[in-house]
């Protein structure tokens, strides 16, 4: 019975993209490469190219200037990826969600997987989303 | 002198919906200098400052993004800074009707 | 001759931007600038419209994480102006000491960027493992490690107890020795020096000319700390020093931050021993009709101005005008005549709130071509 936690066969890539937030989430994404998280002992690796990431974090307040940019990003991954949503102004807007500029929560443009909420959360949840995510993509 | 900030103020009232720009020094001794320029509604146009403080240019832009007033002098307006292009002609902080 | 677009982000708030900059290039030297920014533009000033002043608060300490009481404390520097508001001892010192430990937090963060910009990763795991002390003392102290929402009007929502006082002192302690070295090793690596030396220098007349503030102008000359100039909190009251130096290079820039650090760690030491017994206040909604003010103070990267009209207990007009925003246009100037490859340690050195460059768009006439940063390296021998 396979029950043991073998989602890392494949080192999995991950791209973070901030699409203009306060910077808080982008600051806690980081931190966990960290030695006191270490998310790299998971075999993740952050790399800045999407074409061959498995995994999309997206953070920030959506603004319209970015909206066609993230569509490029996702459009450039190569199939079996999934989206994570990290922190409340990429899930709902935070507290930017009624500001002239805020062009809507990320899954009304591209489909989200994973929700990962707080202002910012911090990152053991984001490596706890992180994980699911890894295995979302591990599913055939 | 180094220029701190140009604040553009709305002022509403009855009949009156003039912009104040309140441009901001510093001179180093601790108190801000205020300059206090009145742009009327229907002409919403002023000389810009940036030969003599070329930072100003970032702010005058930004002005001009949010209100709509045009500074004389700056090349640089026709390009929005913060919005995107297909919002150029939007004022985002702009009260009252566009063409007073 | 290419035009390569260089998206520089994200970054921080309050002034809103990764930007684009926009390079053409000429064999491998930049002749000319043009920036887009925007990237980050929310709105945020038409938010604060129309809001009530605690309301407003929770939103401006949102505007940046990095500098996230930075924010707080200009806002409340304008209002407490406004009111004309008196406030007690024991809050002044708080205040300070948190908003030290911030520019502790912010210039680690930015040292340890710099490090991973050049390629020197072990020193930016490092820092940032350093870095993760302070943020336990948030947390300990405020309830969050980013966005910190303590400070209100005439007050703060939690007190320091003497324990946290303690944690604080030890932290500094366990920090001091390991950043020396860090800045030992900063100042012989020859990978570093090779880099950082010589590279993007700012002279005093461009500095003043181009309205430079904050650490960078320290470093070419200027002596311009609102700390000094035009003191808030209890900085009157201290004994700490502003570093100025001359020379205005990537590499004394870097200098300076590791330096201003055990400045901050002086004040954190001498506000602590100067904290009374009293308590701090009890807070309450903060009523005030009408007033218009301006606030500064000294934020990590230079000086942060917030201007605010309140009318009919509403906010009409909030400016927030962030260094980053004011300094930002010298880039214009001395990217001029620099190779390719010098130019995101120089973007980064000035400490644009968060530059990070995370891709690279070439754009020749027609054709656009994503390139990742390891690639541009590559192929243009950074």
């Amino acid at each position: 019975m396979k029950k043991k936690h073998n989602y890392v066969k494949k080192s999995p890539w991950v791209i973070d993209y901030d699409v203009g937030g306060c910077n808080g989430c982008n600051l806690e994404v980081l931190a966990t490469l960290t030695p006191r998280y270490d998310v790299e002992r998971f075999g993740v690796v952050y790399k800045s190219s999407p074409k061959n990431a498995d995994v999309l974090i997206v953070q920030g307040c959506l603004n319209k200037k970015a909206v066609k940019r993230l569509k490029k990003i996702y459009s450039q991954m190569a199939e079996k990826k999934v989206v994570m949503a990290v922190g409340s102004c990429a899930i709902t807007g935070g507290p930017f969600a009624e500001a002239y500029n805020f062009a809507g929560p990320v899954d009304k443009h591209i489909p989200v997987s994973v929700y990962v909420p707080g202002c910012p959360p911090r990152p053991e949840a984001i490596i706890d989303g992180l994980l699911k995510a890894l295995r979302m993509v591990k599913e055939e | 002198m180094r220029l701190v900030a140009i604040v553009c103020v709305q002022d509403q009232g009855p009949k009156k919906e003039d912009f104040r720009l309140l441009y901001y020094f510093d001179k180093g001794d601790g108190k801000l200098i205020k300059r206090i320029r009145k742009v009327g509604r229907r002409s919403m146009r002023t000389k810009s400052i940036i030969r003599e403080h070329p930072v100003a240019d970032l702010f005058e832009r930004e002005i001009h993004d949010y209100y709509g007033v045009e500074f004389e002098g700056n090349p640089n307006l026709h390009v929005p800074l913060f919005l995107p292009e297909e919002e150029k002609n939007k004022h985002p902080l702009l009260k009252g009707e566009k063409n007073a | 001759m290419h035009d390569f677009v260089m998206p520089v982000g994200p970054q921080s708030p309050a002034l809103k931007e990764p930007m684009l900059l926009k390079l053409k290039l000429e064999g491998e030297e930049v002749r000319s600038v043009d920036m887009r920014l925007g990237y980050t533009h929310k709105g945020v000033e038409g938010l604060l419209e129309g809001k009530n002043v605690d309301q407003a608060m929770y939103v401006a300490s949102r505007i940046c994480g990095i500098c996230s009481i930075s924010h707080e404390r200009a806002f409340i520097r304008t209002v407490e102006d406004m009111m004309k508001k008196e406030v007690n001892e024991r809050v002044k010192l708080i205040r300070t000491i948190l908003f030290e430990l911030e520019r502790i937090s912010s210039h680690l963060l930015w040292a340890g960027f710099m490090m991973h910009e050049i390629g020197f990763d072990t020193l930016f795991q490092y820092l940032w493992r350093e870095r993760e002390g302070v943020l336990d003392l948030f947390e300990s102290i405020c309830g969050n490690r980013v966005h910190k929402n303590i400070c209100k009007i005439g007050s703060l929502r939690y007190d320091i107890a003497p324990v946290q006082e303690r944690e604080v002192l030890d932290c500094l302690d366990s920090m001091q020795e390991k950043l020396k070295d860090y800045e030992d090793e900063i100042k012989k690596n020859k990978v570093i020096k090779e880099r950082l030396k010589g590279v993007g220098k700012i002279s005093k007349k461009t500095a003043i000319e181009y309205g430079l503030i904050g650490p960078n102008a320290r470093a070419s000359g200027i002596d311009n700390d609102v700390r000094r100039i035009d003191p808030y909190d209890s900085y009157a009251d201290i004994n700490f020093k502003t570093i100025v130096i001359k020379k205005g290079d990537a590499m004394e820039r870097t200098l300076l931050r590791m330096r201003e650090v055990h400045e901050s760690m002086g004040i954190i030491r001498q506000c602590v021993e100067m904290l009374p017994s009293e308590k701090i206040p009890k807070f309450s909604l903060t009523n005030i009709k009408e007033g218009e003010a301006i606030g500064r103070v000294e934020a990590p990267r230079g000086e942060l101005f917030y201007f605010l009209k309140v009318e009919d207990g509403l906010i009409r007009r909030a400016k927030v005008r962030t260094p980053t925003f004011a300094f930002i246009k010298i880039l214009e100037k001395i990217l001029k005549g620099v190779k390719i490859g010098d130019v995101p340690v120089i973007v980064a050195s000035l400490d644009p709130c968060f530059s990070c460059m995370e891709r690279v768009l070439v754009a020749k006439e027609d054709r656009e071509e994503w390139m990742t940063e390891a690639e541009f390296r590559r192929k243009y021998s950074c």
